[in-house]
């Protein structure tokens, strides 16, 4: 076998046969290093500095960027991450965490200083973090030594450790921090994954971290690209452009099932859909015309059309949470009890209902359409009308409150006090629920420490929405996403959503 | 001369000062602002103002609007309200996928539009020229986006020729001109259409000219005096090319939407729901200042080409 | 003339099409069937079914409706704004002319489309502020056009007489200019009219124009976007019906616009 030349030995000797051999012994060597995983999403960051931010896009990147002082694990509990333990204060008042070794992508070591520094960041008024309420318990956080942080509260937070798991808890390194660093852009932390390039509307570019405090990394580069067409991400699982997507259309599911190199992978959401009835509207006062109107839609068939499949819920809590009580049950589809309810309550068949539903969100007003379709089977009939999001957030969900009904859905939170905030005071909540008593179970929830006293102040909280109705309860989708089936080890956070690729590898 | 140049830069700054000012009023007075939309659905109403403080949306009106004509009359356009970033950066990003498009699709609407005009005009009457005249008056009417369609269905979904949407994993590059192939043509149809017309317009003008037939009664052979016609009709034809170009400089936002490119039309798009006033407020000056540009170019082609027309 | 002929009978067709849509076709556009959904093309549906499982055929039908009335009416105003307003300049003469010549030569100088868009965009929407904004950004042709005509006749022989006379000049433009304008108006408002319903269209398209669930040529299209691999048809169709419309209005103004040519 003729050795392969640097230079061919004249021009016209053939010079082709050497540069196929170089390319084959490329190949070769290239093949053993390099794994890329390419992943497809269909939004897009606004920004990669999870303190300033509350969109769901963000963290799903960030998630591989940085870490947080503790995390969620496959199962949905919260366990330690950077903090390799903790200890609660006896009046409840203080957390300490020890700190595991790690470094940043910068080479600068973790240490108690860059939790202070990350805390009183997203606590700034400066930041202006959406996020920031969130951590209102906490008065001031204390580096004991380097490896030791003491966060001091002002009441006790039982819901501090889930915010702490959260995207927005990540830890930033402090002197870059000081230095008024662009972490939007040019984001450092201690995460699995470095950054490496972010163009805009096209793809982020990350690379495996070795000094990752768990471990290596088994991809080299993870290239995570802003496809927003359901259709587009398929082809690209299907040309295997992609080795993971995060979109995939209900039609499309069966195709992926039946197709021996994918894998469809399907998990429960922390998602509440719900179709919130503004309660303030005189013929929406009534519980019993809000509880008809819950027989009247059947919610398995929306969630299953306009949704891809998912878990009716009977209250306001995503199906599977342990804080549901047992003894509450979705609602039957009964339009027979429906209308009979309606009777019973006065309903004025003249009234016209008005929908107002999110524009960029095709599978709500695909479920509000199917709602106006079910309420007219009753004889209650509702005008829908596409509402811009922008004027939806201030006009619908803020605001004035200009709607009778909506469709959304609500994120899971790890804590309850996430969801649960303000219903049961009119001005805090967007349906306009008022209920004094829940009012007092909430706020005494948010204090409470001990897990089963919480557990039934929460129970009677959710019962108490279960009858007020002052949502048409949809129910819990179904979580799904579709990789090629020799990728393993990818997993999507439960309840928070992000995208876990620690231990992703190609078998 | 410089009267009417100097007249033409006043009424273009005047336009500008205009247009700049509605698009301030007018995107301020849609509900919601860029703070809403950033704080989303969990933050309390104290955050929102917060973020609006951070974001300098909280000061007065007049105060805001003072504000920025200074910084624009000082070139500065300020910085995009969700990307925390100077706007001309998230201008600078965008701006090739369009310029791209656009010339492509200009460089095969010139071919296609001036070979046909040329090839209609020099046998009017032809079967060529009515299949050409029939094709110019459906390319005119045909929707843009639906002719999109039907080229990805296919080219893309059917044939497999061409990847269905988007720009390749390494953004603009030379192999994105495959991409962006399907998109051009789309954009060239009904502009070829204009310039066939107008060629096959001016070149049989040129058919009637005296020279024409002095040329022909001396026995001169038909493909030279085509090319004389050709070559006295071109001219004529600039003026249309250079307003093609603008339209198409500022006419790709749904022919980027139906094929997911991320350009300027996206980023305006965006923008506007996003409530980010800067870059609404940029991308608007940037399409003014190129659309008037080559509008300018344009006429003074005519200037150029036309002699009669000059009146200084 | 053939052409325009054939175009009016065009535009006849798809007119009677839409207008008859509830009586030759009686299914609703907006109703729903979760079962059949994505539906090809059947005897029962011709043009198959949407993500909804709504008809497509009576939707393309019904979008028809709106999206021609919509063109239409914008057409109108667009003439009555420019128009009116040309004429005015032309007989009032002096620092009205000079205001409105240079407002309209501004609007002129924007990029249609953008323009059109922004308006839309910062009117919150809809089929309404869809016909004011079109009408606002077509007016300049029609301002110059009527501008021009009525200036023409003023300065003519039998106009100056009038006027010598004793005639009032707004009278004088509109006894005399007014039917010669017509045509040239006819020809240009079926161009416009043309171009108005590609606009509505793209405006639609991009969530812009007519609010869903009503149907409109282009947001069916837009609809018809995600699933345009799995029923080409939902998103074919309407677009026939669109490009059919848009054509027999090019086809009108250019048979007609021959029509005049050859008469002057």
């Amino acid at each position: 076998m003729e050795q392969a030349r640097l230079y061919p030995r004249s021009p016209q000797r053939r010079p082709w046969r050497s540069a196929v051999l170089a390319v084959a012994f490329a190949a070769l060597l290239g093949s053993a290093s390099a794994q890329t995983l390419t992943m497809a999403m269909a939004a897009q960051p606004d920004t990669l500095d999870p303190q300033v931010t509350s969109a769901t896009a963000a963290f799903q990147v960030a998630k591989s960027l940085y870490d947080t002082l503790v995390e969620v694990d496959q199962s949905g509990e919260i366990v330690p991450a950077l903090a390799e333990s903790y200890e609660v204060g006896d009046d409840s008042l203080s957390y300490t965490f020890h700190l595991v070794e790690a470094t940043f992508h910068d080479g600068t070591t973790l240490d108690a200083a860059d939790v202070v520094a990350s805390l009183d960041r997203i606590r700034s008024p400066d930041t202006a973090s959406p996020k920031a309420s969130e951590f209102a318990a906490i008065t001031s956080v204390e580096a004991v030594d380097d490896r030791t942080v003491v966060v001091h509260l002002s009441q006790p937070a039982p819901a501090l450790l889930a915010t702490l798991a959260s995207g927005w808890g990540a830890i930033l390194p402090s002197e870059k921090v000081a230095s008024g660093h662009d972490f939007g852009n040019q984001p450092v932390g201690t995460g699995p994954f470095s950054f490496v390039s972010w163009q805009r509307d096209n793809a982020v570019t990350l690379a495996a971290n070795p000094d990752y405090y768990q471990g290596a990394p088994q991809v080299d580069e993870v290239v995570i690209r802003f496809v927003p067409d359901s259709a587009v991400q398929l082809q690209g699982l299907l040309t295997g452009e992609f080795h993971v997507i995060d979109t995939v259309a209900a039609a499309d599911q069966a195709q992926i099932e039946s197709n021996p190199s994918l894998a469809l992978v399907r998990d429960p959401s922390g998602l509440a859909l719900v179709a919130a009835l503004n309660t303030r509207r005189d013929h929406l006062a009534d519980a019993r015309v809000r509880q008809a109107f819950n027989l009247a839609v059947d919610s398995q068939t929306v969630l299953d059309v306009a949704y891809g499949g998912g878990t009716p819920i009977g209250t306001f809590m995503e199906a599977g949470s342990p804080w549901m009580p047992a003894s509450i049950e979705p609602f039957a589809y009964d339009p027979e009890a429906a209308r009979a309810l309606l009777d019973e309550a006065g309903w004025d068949g003249s009234v016209t209902l008005d929908m107002a539903l999110p524009q960029p969100y095709e599978n709500h007003i695909q479920a509000g359409q199917m709602i106006q379709d079910y309420l007219r089977d009753v004889g209650v009939s509702a005008e829908i009308r596409i509402v811009e999001w922008g004027v939806w957030l201030s006009d619908v969900y803020g605001g004035a409150h200009d709607f009778d009904v909506t469709v959304i859905g609500h994120t899971g939170k790890l804590d309850p006090t996430g969801r649960l905030d303000g219903y049961g005071t009119e001005a805090d909540n967007y349906p306009g629920f008022d209920d004094p008593e829940v009012a007092a179970w909430l706020e005494a929830g948010a204090r409470e420490t001990d897990v089963e006293t919480r557990r039934e102040l929460y129970a009677n909280v959710l019962t108490r929405l279960h009858e007020g109705a002052p949502f048409i309860y949809l129910g819990t989708p179904d979580r799904v996403h579709a990789r090629s089936a020799d990728l393993q080890g990818f997993w999507i956070t439960p309840m928070l959503d992000s995208f876990d690729f620690r231990t992703a590898r190609f078998e | 001369m410089t009267r009417y140049l100097l007249g033409q830069a006043l009424s273009f700054l005047v336009t500008l000062w205009v247009v700049l000012t509605l698009v301030f009023l007018g995107m301020r007075a849609l509900p919601g602002d860029a703070a809403t939309i950033l704080g989303g659905m969990d933050a309390s109403a104290e955050q929102i103002a917060v973020i609006r403080e951070r974001l300098g949306l909280a000061g007065s009106l007049g105060v805001q609007y003072v504000g920025f004509i200074g910084d624009v009359a000082r070139g500065d356009l300020g910085d995009s309200l969700r990307e925390r970033r100077p706007v001309t950066a998230v201008l600078l990003d965008r701006l090739p996928v369009t310029l791209a498009l656009a010339a492509l699709a200009f460089v095969i609407s010139l071919a296609i539009g001036v070979g046909l005009g040329l090839l209609a005009g020099l046998k009017p009457g032809g079967l060529f020229d009515r299949v050409t005249t029939l094709f110019a008056t459906a390319a005119l009417a045909l929707p843009e986006f639906w002719f999109g369609f039907l080229l990805i269905l296919l080219f893309a979904v059917n044939l497999g020729w061409f990847p269905v949407l988007g720009l390749p994993p390494t953004g603009l590059s030379w192999q994105a001109s495959w991409h962006l192939l399907l998109p051009a043509v789309t954009l060239a149809i009904p502009r070829s259409a204009q310039v066939a017309r107008l060629t096959r317009a001016q070149v049989l003008e040129q058919r009637r000219a005296d020279y024409v037939r002095t040329a022909r009664s001396k026995g001169l052979a038909g493909h030279a005096v085509a090319r004389h016609i050709a070559a006295n009709a071109l001219p004529g034809v600039l003026p249309l090319l250079a307003l093609e170009l603008g339209g198409l400089l500022t006419g790709t936002i749904v022919v980027e939407q139906v094929f997911g490119l991320p350009g300027l039309g996206a980023t305006i798009l965006g923008a506007i729901s996003a409530r980010d006033y800067p870059v609404v407020q940029g991308v608007t000056l940037l399409a003014v200042v190129v659309y008037v540009g080559v509008n300018w170019v344009a006429d003074l082609l005519q200037l150029v080409a036309d002699p009669r027309l000059r009146t200084a | 003339m053939g052409r325009a002929v054939f175009g009016a009978a065009l535009f006849a067709v798809v007119l009677l099409a839409t207008l008859l849509a509830p009586v030759l076709r009686p299914v609703d556009p907006l109703e729903p069937n979760y079962r059949a959904t994505y539906a090809g093309i059947s005897a029962e549906h011709p043009l198959g079914t949407d993500r909804l499982g709504r008809d497509v055929l009576s939707r393309a039908l019904a979008g028809g409706r709106v999206s021609l009335s919509i063109a239409l009416s914008a057409t109108a105003l667009t003439i009555l704004l420019g128009g009116s307003l040309g004429a005015l300049a032309a007989a009032v003469g002096g620092a009205v002319d000079t205001v409105l010549s240079r407002a309209f030569d501004s609007l002129l100088a924007f990029p249609g489309f953008l323009l059109v868009l922004l308006v839309v965009a910062i009117l919150g929407g809809g089929a309404a502020q869809t016909v004011l904004a079109l009408g606002v950004a077509g007016s300049p042709v029609y301002f110059r056009l009527a501008r021009a005509y009525a200036r023409s006749e003023l300065r003519s022989e039998y106009v100056t007489a009038a006027l010598a006379l004793g005639a009032s000049r707004p009278r004088q433009v509109l006894r005399h200019a007014l039917p010669n304008f017509a045509g040239s108006i006819l020809v240009q408002g079926a161009s416009t009219a043309a171009t108005f319903l590609l606009v509505e269209a793209s405006l639609s398209y991009l969530g812009l124009g007519v609010p869903l669930p009503t149907p409109s040529w282009g947001n069916v299209l837009q609809e018809s976007r995600a699933f345009l691999t799995r029923q080409p048809w939902a998103a074919v169709g309407p677009g026939l019906f669109l490009a059919a419309a848009s054509l027999s209005f090019q086809f009108v103004a250019d048979g007609m616009r021959d029509r005049l040519d050859r008469r002057s």
